[in-house]
Protein backbone atom coordinates (compact mmCIF):
# COMPACT_ATOMS: atom_id res chain seq x y z
CA UNK A 1 0.00 0.00 0.00
CA UNK A 2 2.74 2.45 0.93
CA UNK A 3 4.38 2.20 -2.51
CA UNK A 4 1.34 3.46 -4.43
CA UNK A 5 1.89 6.53 -6.61
CA UNK A 6 0.49 9.76 -5.17
CA UNK A 7 -2.23 10.19 -7.81
CA UNK A 8 -3.55 6.70 -7.08
CA UNK A 9 -3.54 7.54 -3.37
CA UNK A 10 -5.67 10.58 -4.07
CA UNK A 11 -7.97 8.59 -6.33
CA UNK A 12 -8.39 5.85 -3.75
CA UNK A 13 -8.64 7.74 -0.45
CA UNK A 14 -10.90 10.43 -1.87
CA UNK A 15 -13.59 7.74 -2.02
CA UNK A 16 -13.52 7.07 1.71
CA UNK A 17 -16.68 8.62 3.21
CA UNK A 18 -16.27 11.71 5.39
CA UNK A 19 -17.41 9.81 8.47
CA UNK A 20 -14.35 7.56 8.30
CA UNK A 21 -11.79 10.27 7.61
CA UNK A 22 -10.64 10.88 11.15
CA UNK A 23 -9.05 7.47 11.51
CA UNK A 24 -7.09 8.00 8.28
CA UNK A 25 -5.18 10.87 9.85
CA UNK A 26 -3.71 8.74 12.60
CA UNK A 27 -2.86 5.76 10.36
CA UNK A 28 0.52 7.01 9.12
CA UNK A 29 2.37 10.23 8.28
CA UNK A 30 1.69 10.06 4.58
CA UNK A 31 -2.07 9.78 5.11
CA UNK A 32 -2.06 12.52 7.73
CA UNK A 33 -0.26 14.84 5.29
CA UNK A 34 -3.10 14.42 2.78
CA UNK A 35 -5.36 16.59 4.88
CA UNK A 36 -3.00 19.52 4.50
CA UNK A 37 -3.04 19.16 0.71
CA UNK A 38 -5.86 21.08 -0.93
CA UNK A 39 -5.60 18.92 -4.06
CA UNK A 40 -6.69 15.97 -1.93
CA UNK A 41 -9.38 17.80 0.03
CA UNK A 42 -10.84 19.26 -3.17
CA UNK A 43 -10.91 15.82 -4.76
CA UNK A 44 -12.46 14.27 -1.70
CA UNK A 45 -15.18 16.89 -1.63
CA UNK A 46 -16.14 16.03 -5.21
CA UNK A 47 -15.69 12.25 -5.13
CA UNK A 48 -16.74 10.87 -1.77
CA UNK A 49 -20.28 9.64 -1.29
CA UNK A 50 -22.61 12.18 0.30
CA UNK A 51 -25.05 11.41 3.07
CA UNK A 52 -27.86 13.50 4.54
CA UNK A 53 -27.78 13.88 8.30
CA UNK A 54 -30.10 15.49 10.81
CA UNK A 55 -28.49 18.16 12.93
CA UNK A 56 -29.79 18.64 16.47
CA UNK A 57 -28.69 21.43 18.76
CA UNK A 58 -28.56 20.64 22.44
CA UNK A 59 -27.46 22.98 25.20
CA UNK A 60 -24.40 20.87 25.80
CA UNK A 61 -23.48 20.21 22.20
CA UNK A 62 -24.47 19.04 18.74
CA UNK A 63 -25.77 15.70 17.54
CA UNK A 64 -25.57 14.50 13.94
CA UNK A 65 -27.72 11.48 13.16
CA UNK A 66 -28.79 9.49 10.13
CA UNK A 67 -32.38 8.34 9.77
CA UNK A 68 -33.68 5.31 7.97
CA UNK A 69 -37.32 5.88 7.05
CA UNK A 70 -38.39 2.41 5.94
CA UNK A 71 -41.96 1.67 7.01
CA UNK A 72 -41.00 -1.57 8.75
CA UNK A 73 -37.75 -0.38 10.15
CA UNK A 74 -37.54 3.18 11.37
CA UNK A 75 -34.06 3.55 12.75
CA UNK A 76 -31.91 6.39 13.97
CA UNK A 77 -28.17 6.10 14.11
CA UNK A 78 -26.21 8.77 15.90
CA UNK A 79 -23.11 9.45 13.84
CA UNK A 80 -21.52 12.26 15.77
CA UNK A 81 -21.95 13.80 19.18
CA UNK A 82 -19.94 16.92 19.56
CA UNK A 83 -19.53 18.76 22.80
CA UNK A 84 -17.34 21.81 22.86
CA UNK A 85 -14.88 22.75 25.51
CA UNK A 86 -13.12 26.03 25.86
CA UNK A 87 -9.48 25.52 26.76
CA UNK A 88 -9.77 28.25 29.43
CA UNK A 89 -13.07 27.69 31.08
CA UNK A 90 -14.43 24.21 30.48
CA UNK A 91 -17.63 23.31 28.65
CA UNK A 92 -19.41 25.82 26.48
CA UNK A 93 -23.17 26.27 25.97
CA UNK A 94 -24.26 26.64 22.36
CA UNK A 95 -26.84 29.16 21.22
CA UNK A 96 -27.23 28.56 17.54
CA UNK A 97 -25.74 26.51 14.76
CA UNK A 98 -25.27 26.92 11.02
CA UNK A 99 -23.96 24.40 8.52
CA UNK A 100 -22.45 24.39 5.05
CA UNK A 101 -20.95 21.41 3.23
CA UNK A 102 -20.44 19.53 6.49
CA UNK A 103 -18.81 22.44 8.34
CA UNK A 104 -20.56 23.81 11.42
CA UNK A 105 -20.58 27.34 12.79
CA UNK A 106 -21.71 27.57 16.41
CA UNK A 107 -22.49 30.68 18.38
CA UNK A 108 -22.02 30.33 22.11
CA UNK A 109 -23.21 31.92 25.30
CA UNK A 110 -19.86 33.64 25.45
CA UNK A 111 -20.77 36.68 23.44
CA UNK A 112 -17.34 37.39 22.20
CA UNK A 113 -16.50 33.98 20.73
CA UNK A 114 -17.88 31.78 17.98
CA UNK A 115 -16.47 28.51 16.73
CA UNK A 116 -16.20 26.71 13.39
CA UNK A 117 -16.03 22.89 13.57
CA UNK A 118 -15.18 20.21 11.08
CA UNK A 119 -16.75 17.27 12.94
CA UNK A 120 -15.36 14.72 10.44
CA UNK A 121 -11.76 15.58 11.21
CA UNK A 122 -12.41 16.61 14.82
CA UNK A 123 -11.04 20.08 14.18
CA UNK A 124 -12.29 23.32 15.69
CA UNK A 125 -11.30 26.91 15.22
CA UNK A 126 -12.40 29.61 17.63
CA UNK A 127 -13.04 33.09 16.33
CA UNK A 128 -12.76 36.09 18.57
CA UNK A 129 -15.31 38.80 17.80
CA UNK A 130 -14.22 42.40 18.03
CA UNK A 131 -15.63 43.98 21.21
CA UNK A 132 -17.38 46.67 19.12
CA UNK A 133 -19.59 44.05 17.47
CA UNK A 134 -20.60 42.11 20.59
CA UNK A 135 -24.35 42.09 21.17
CA UNK A 136 -25.34 43.45 17.76
CA UNK A 137 -23.99 40.83 15.38
CA UNK A 138 -25.62 38.23 13.16
CA UNK A 139 -23.76 35.22 11.83
CA UNK A 140 -23.93 32.98 8.78
CA UNK A 141 -21.77 30.38 7.10
CA UNK A 142 -21.37 30.25 3.33
CA UNK A 143 -18.79 29.79 0.66
CA UNK A 144 -17.39 31.46 -2.40
CA UNK A 145 -18.92 29.72 -5.42
CA UNK A 146 -15.83 30.25 -7.49
CA UNK A 147 -13.60 28.52 -5.02
CA UNK A 148 -15.96 26.44 -2.94
CA UNK A 149 -13.38 24.23 -1.26
CA UNK A 150 -11.16 26.93 0.10
CA UNK A 151 -13.08 30.03 1.05
CA UNK A 152 -15.79 29.90 3.67
CA UNK B 1 -15.34 -14.35 -39.26
CA UNK B 2 -12.39 -15.19 -37.07
CA UNK B 3 -11.51 -12.71 -34.38
CA UNK B 4 -8.03 -11.25 -34.26
CA UNK B 5 -6.03 -12.61 -31.37
CA UNK B 6 -2.99 -11.19 -29.60
CA UNK B 7 -0.54 -12.73 -27.14
CA UNK B 8 0.24 -11.23 -23.71
CA UNK B 9 3.12 -12.61 -21.67
CA UNK B 10 3.26 -12.48 -17.87
CA UNK B 11 6.34 -11.89 -15.70
CA UNK B 12 6.75 -15.67 -15.35
CA UNK B 13 6.83 -16.00 -19.14
CA UNK B 14 3.36 -17.57 -19.42
CA UNK B 15 1.59 -16.62 -22.66
CA UNK B 16 -2.11 -15.70 -22.76
CA UNK B 17 -3.89 -15.64 -26.09
CA UNK B 18 -6.60 -12.97 -25.96
CA UNK B 19 -9.05 -11.47 -28.44
CA UNK B 20 -7.74 -8.09 -29.50
CA UNK B 21 -11.06 -6.38 -28.67
CA UNK B 22 -10.82 -7.72 -25.12
CA UNK B 23 -7.23 -6.57 -24.63
CA UNK B 24 -7.86 -3.15 -26.18
CA UNK B 25 -9.80 -2.08 -23.10
CA UNK B 26 -6.34 -1.31 -21.82
CA UNK B 27 -5.28 1.97 -23.39
CA UNK B 28 -1.65 0.89 -23.12
CA UNK B 29 -2.21 -2.42 -24.90
CA UNK B 30 -4.33 -0.65 -27.50
CA UNK B 31 -1.39 1.67 -28.21
CA UNK B 32 1.13 -1.20 -28.26
CA UNK B 33 -1.01 -3.28 -30.63
CA UNK B 34 -1.03 -0.44 -33.12
CA UNK B 35 2.69 0.26 -32.76
CA UNK B 36 3.79 -3.39 -32.74
CA UNK B 37 1.20 -5.47 -34.62
CA UNK B 38 1.67 -9.26 -34.63
CA UNK B 39 4.14 -9.13 -31.76
CA UNK B 40 3.83 -10.88 -28.40
CA UNK B 41 3.48 -8.19 -25.71
CA UNK B 42 5.58 -8.80 -22.57
CA UNK B 43 4.02 -7.46 -19.33
CA UNK B 44 7.06 -7.94 -17.13
CA UNK B 45 5.56 -6.47 -13.95
CA UNK B 46 2.39 -8.56 -13.97
CA UNK B 47 2.20 -12.06 -12.55
CA UNK B 48 0.21 -14.73 -14.39
CA UNK B 49 -2.39 -14.70 -11.63
CA UNK B 50 -3.02 -10.96 -11.88
CA UNK B 51 -2.92 -10.99 -15.68
CA UNK B 52 -5.48 -13.81 -15.66
CA UNK B 53 -7.81 -11.80 -13.40
CA UNK B 54 -7.35 -8.68 -15.54
CA UNK B 55 -8.23 -10.62 -18.69
CA UNK B 56 -11.26 -12.14 -16.92
CA UNK B 57 -12.48 -8.61 -16.12
CA UNK B 58 -11.86 -7.35 -19.65
CA UNK B 59 -13.65 -10.35 -21.20
CA UNK B 60 -16.72 -9.58 -19.13
CA UNK B 61 -16.66 -5.91 -20.05
CA UNK B 62 -15.87 -6.13 -23.75
CA UNK B 63 -18.42 -4.47 -26.01
CA UNK B 64 -19.15 -6.92 -28.78
CA UNK B 65 -19.83 -5.81 -32.30
CA UNK B 66 -21.92 -8.61 -33.77
CA UNK B 67 -22.64 -6.83 -37.04
CA UNK B 68 -26.04 -5.61 -35.89
CA UNK B 69 -24.65 -2.64 -34.01
CA UNK B 70 -22.91 -2.36 -30.68
CA UNK B 71 -24.29 -4.35 -27.82
CA UNK B 72 -22.83 -4.84 -24.42
CA UNK B 73 -22.28 -8.47 -23.44
CA UNK B 74 -24.35 -7.85 -20.27
CA UNK B 75 -26.78 -5.25 -19.02
CA UNK B 76 -25.33 -2.48 -16.92
CA UNK B 77 -27.07 -3.66 -13.72
CA UNK B 78 -25.79 -7.21 -14.20
CA UNK B 79 -22.30 -5.87 -14.86
CA UNK B 80 -22.27 -3.85 -11.65
CA UNK B 81 -23.39 -6.90 -9.70
CA UNK B 82 -20.71 -8.97 -11.40
CA UNK B 83 -18.05 -6.34 -10.57
CA UNK B 84 -18.99 -6.36 -6.88
CA UNK B 85 -18.73 -10.16 -6.77
CA UNK B 86 -15.50 -10.08 -8.78
CA UNK B 87 -13.64 -7.83 -6.33
CA UNK B 88 -15.24 -9.43 -3.26
CA UNK B 89 -13.64 -12.76 -4.15
CA UNK B 90 -10.12 -11.34 -4.27
CA UNK B 91 -8.04 -11.13 -1.11
CA UNK B 92 -6.53 -7.82 0.00
CA UNK B 93 -2.92 -8.18 -1.28
CA UNK B 94 -4.09 -9.40 -4.68
CA UNK B 95 -6.68 -6.63 -4.86
CA UNK B 96 -3.87 -4.09 -4.46
CA UNK B 97 -1.89 -5.89 -7.22
CA UNK B 98 -4.96 -5.76 -9.46
CA UNK B 99 -5.40 -2.06 -8.70
CA UNK B 100 -1.77 -1.44 -9.68
CA UNK B 101 -2.28 -3.50 -12.86
CA UNK B 102 -5.37 -1.43 -13.77
CA UNK B 103 -3.31 1.71 -13.26
CA UNK B 104 -0.32 0.40 -15.25
CA UNK B 105 -2.43 -0.88 -18.15
CA UNK B 106 -4.72 2.17 -18.00
CA UNK B 107 -8.09 0.42 -17.65
CA UNK B 108 -10.19 3.19 -16.00
CA UNK B 109 -13.25 1.07 -15.12
CA UNK B 110 -11.13 -1.63 -13.42
CA UNK B 111 -9.21 1.05 -11.52
CA UNK B 112 -12.52 2.52 -10.44
CA UNK B 113 -13.96 -0.72 -9.15
CA UNK B 114 -10.78 -1.80 -7.31
CA UNK B 115 -10.31 1.64 -5.71
CA UNK B 116 -13.92 1.66 -4.54
CA UNK B 117 -13.49 -1.79 -2.96
CA UNK B 118 -10.33 -0.66 -1.11
CA UNK B 119 -12.06 2.56 0.04
CA UNK B 120 -15.03 0.51 1.32
CA UNK B 121 -12.63 -1.78 3.19
CA UNK B 122 -10.93 1.23 4.81
CA UNK B 123 -14.31 2.68 5.80
CA UNK B 124 -15.30 -0.64 7.39
CA UNK B 125 -12.23 -0.67 9.68
CA UNK B 126 -13.00 0.37 13.25
CA UNK B 127 -9.81 2.28 13.93
CA UNK B 128 -6.36 3.12 12.60
CA UNK B 129 -4.86 -0.07 14.08
CA UNK B 130 -7.22 -2.20 12.02
CA UNK B 131 -6.41 -0.16 8.89
CA UNK B 132 -2.67 -0.66 9.47
CA UNK B 133 -3.10 -4.40 10.03
CA UNK B 134 -5.36 -4.85 6.99
CA UNK B 135 -3.10 -2.96 4.58
CA UNK B 136 0.24 -3.78 6.18
CA UNK B 137 1.05 -0.13 6.90
CA UNK B 138 3.82 0.75 9.33
CA UNK B 139 2.98 3.13 12.17
CA UNK B 140 5.66 5.77 11.57
CA UNK B 141 4.43 8.28 14.16
CA UNK B 142 6.45 9.08 17.26
CA UNK B 143 4.57 9.29 20.56
CA UNK B 144 4.87 13.09 20.44
CA UNK B 145 3.28 13.19 16.99
CA UNK B 146 0.42 10.95 18.11
CA UNK B 147 -0.13 13.32 21.02
CA UNK B 148 -0.08 16.34 18.66
CA UNK B 149 -2.82 14.80 16.47
CA UNK B 150 -4.77 13.88 19.59
CA UNK B 151 -4.56 17.48 20.80
CA UNK B 152 -5.77 18.77 17.43
CA UNK B 153 -8.73 16.41 17.79
CA UNK B 154 -9.46 17.26 21.38
CA UNK B 155 -13.11 17.96 20.63
CA UNK B 156 -13.90 14.39 19.81
CA UNK B 157 -16.52 13.06 17.49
Amino acid sequence: MSDLPTDIYFFLLSRVPAMSLKRLRSTCKRWNALFKDSRFTDKHFLKAGKQSLVLTLKVSGVMLASFSLNVDDLSIEIKVQLSLKDSHSGSVCLLDIFHCNGLLLCTTTRNNRIVVCNPWLGETRWIQIKPDYVGRSTFALGHDNNNCCDSY
Amino acid sequence: MSKKMIVLKSSEGVSFVVEEAVARQSKIISFLVEEFPDRELPLTNMTSEILRKTIEYCKKHVVEDDGGGDSSSSSSGDLKEWDVKFVAEIDQPRLMDLLMAANYLDIPSLLDVTCQKVADTIAACNDEKEIRATFNIENDFTEEEVEAIRMENQYPI
